[in-house]
């Protein structure tokens, strides 16, 4: 599919920040819109999770057409807990290909700190099922320590290689001007780390972040009007259980192998086409859960990748060169926005330091929830 | 004992209850209970604790009963592994405002 490009994107350097949720919204718009040398959009979709709970304030897509003078656009804001990023560009996608839009401004932003942890700890977990799961102190890191125990009783692997792919997203985060943490760490160090949900360690786990990102999306009459368009050619979603303990298998997302299928299917295009990815690291067990649920390795097999180098920037197949959730940091609904934002950097060749050679293919994975909803898209030029 | 339920039409046991059965897409579901003692399937031992919580570590865990799984809170933190036998006792799991809240807990066997 070629009907719809992205002709911009920008982004706010994302971590703890001192501006409050307008002003990192307004950053990453106006970062885009310059990016596409467009100053009007048909239409704007606010990927956000809980600006109420987190600041107080709601209503931000209506505000931010007012405040980037594009009234009398229209504008809703988009929510899909962790994933609220990746549908709020299906949302322009859908709009765009319909016919209803010729171009969206999408945003995605969260504000997570100025809170307590524990606060916001509990906002995130509201997501769990409410008597099955939310009344025990499940929160999405019990999850992962659920998944992490479970993976390496079925398939042998060792806690090391989850610490690896913290290191390895550090050290990419480290060439990326726009991450949360830009500091290389050693495995040792991550090793040594304290136990967060056993055995899963502080360098296994993305942290709160504020931060927002932005895309310009245009659907054909305006691709000519490009300079250098990436496309958006595949798209799949799926949800799946609301509580974990449903899943016949712990350690694998049925949902996002169907997203997966569908957007290779979309896009007419296989595993091997993929030039780079960037994958949902909330916690390093996810990077190897979806690179397996993808199809990129085999289930039980994709822990190795990171042991022989597989996914590091100059590897097979490289995985989040951004830093990922991890290093970028992860203000909920910015994320899945900011994973194609990078995938856009790389396609063109504006990646710098963490710059895969040759890229021309990209896949992203956006997880609501522990994978309770899964998006993909793929990218190209 | 447990309280899962069950679909009155296709007869899968379920926890927990759906509005629409899973398996056939029958709405009648019904409440039923099933053994209390099971095999712990994983479980974590929680330090970043939500709201309302303050003993660290909080340790959680997925067991299953009669071939359903349950999450809950284990009563020990020690000498757990994955495939231990437990018993679930229904106790307080957590206080709200001053409240009691009552649910699920693992006890090894």
């Amino acid at each position: 599919m070629r009907n719809v490009a992205i002709a911009g994107c920008g982004m706010t350097r994302f971590g703890k920040r001192e501006e409050g949720i307008y002003e990192l919204a307004t950053e990453a718009a106006l970062n885009a819109m310059d990016d596409a040398e467009m100053d009007r959009v048909d239409a704007i979709v606010v990927g956000n999770f809980a600006s109420g709970e987190f600041t107080g304030i709601s209503g931000i897509a209506n505000g931010l057409a007012a405040d980037l003078n594009l009234i009398p656009c229209h504008a809703e804001k988009v929510e899909n807990t962790s994933a609220s990023g990746a549908s709020a560009v299906k949302v322009g996608l859908a709009g765009i290909l319909s016919g209803l839009y010729k171009s969206v401004l999408v945003v995605g932003v969260e504000k997570m700190t100025g809170i307590p942890g524990s606060k916001a700890t509990s906002i995130i977990a509201s997501l769990t099922h409410p008597e099955a799961e939310y009344p025990y102190g499940v929160t999405l890191t019990t999850f992962a320590g659920f998944g992490a125990r479970l993976y390496m009783h079925k398939y042998g692997a060792p806690y090391e290689c989850f610490a690896m792919i913290g290191v390895k997203n550090h050290k990419n985060g480290a060439n990326n001007p726009y991450a949360h943490f830009q500091k290389v760490i050693s495995l040792e160090k991550a090793l040594q780390s304290p136990i967060i949900a056993d055995p899963l360690r502080l360098y296994d786990i993305c942290p709160i972040s504020d931060g927002a990102a932005g895309l310009v999306l245009v659907g054909k009459d305006l691709i000519k009007k490009v300079e250098d368009p990436v496309y958006i050619s595949g798209f799949g979603q799926a949800t799946d259980t609301h509580a974990i303990h449903e899943r016949p298998d712990p350690t694998t997302v049925e949902g996002l192998k169907i997203a997966a299928e569908q957007a290779f299917k979309m896009a007419r295009k296989d595993r091997g086409d993929i030039d780079v990815a960037e994958l949902h690291d909330a916690f390093t067990v996810l990077e190897i859960i979806q690179s397996e649920d993808i199809g990129f390795f085999k289930k039980g097999e994709g822990w190795r990748a990171v042991q022989e180098g597989v996914t590091e920037i100059d590897g097979d197949l490289p995985i989040s060169p951004s830093g990922g959730l991890k290093a970028r940091g992860h203000p909920v609904s910015a994320t899945g926005v900011a994973q194609l934002v990078e995938l856009t950097w790389q396609l063109r060749g504006e990646a710098g330091k963490r710059q895969v050679d040759g890229a021309e293919v990209g896949l992203s994975c956006n997880f609501a929830g522990f994978g309770n909803n899964s998006i993909v898209f793929i990218v190209e030029r | 004992m447990i309280r899962a339920f069950k679909c009155e039409s296709c007869g899968i046991l379920m926890y927990p209850k759906h509005s629409v059965c899973p398996s056939c897409n029958d709405r009648n579901i019904k409440r039923v209970e099933i053994s209390d003692e099971g095999t712990l399937l994983t479980y974590t031992l929680l330090y970043a604790l939500p709201e309302g919580f303050e003993e660290k570590p909080l340790p959680i865990g997925i067991a299953e009963f009669d071939g359903v799984r349950v999450t809950g809170q284990i009563t020990r933190s020690d000498n757990l592994n994955i495939g231990m036998r437990v018993k679930a006792v229904y106790s307080k799991i957590r206080e709200v405002n001053g409240k009691e809240l009552f649910g699920y807990k693992f006890k090894p066997l």
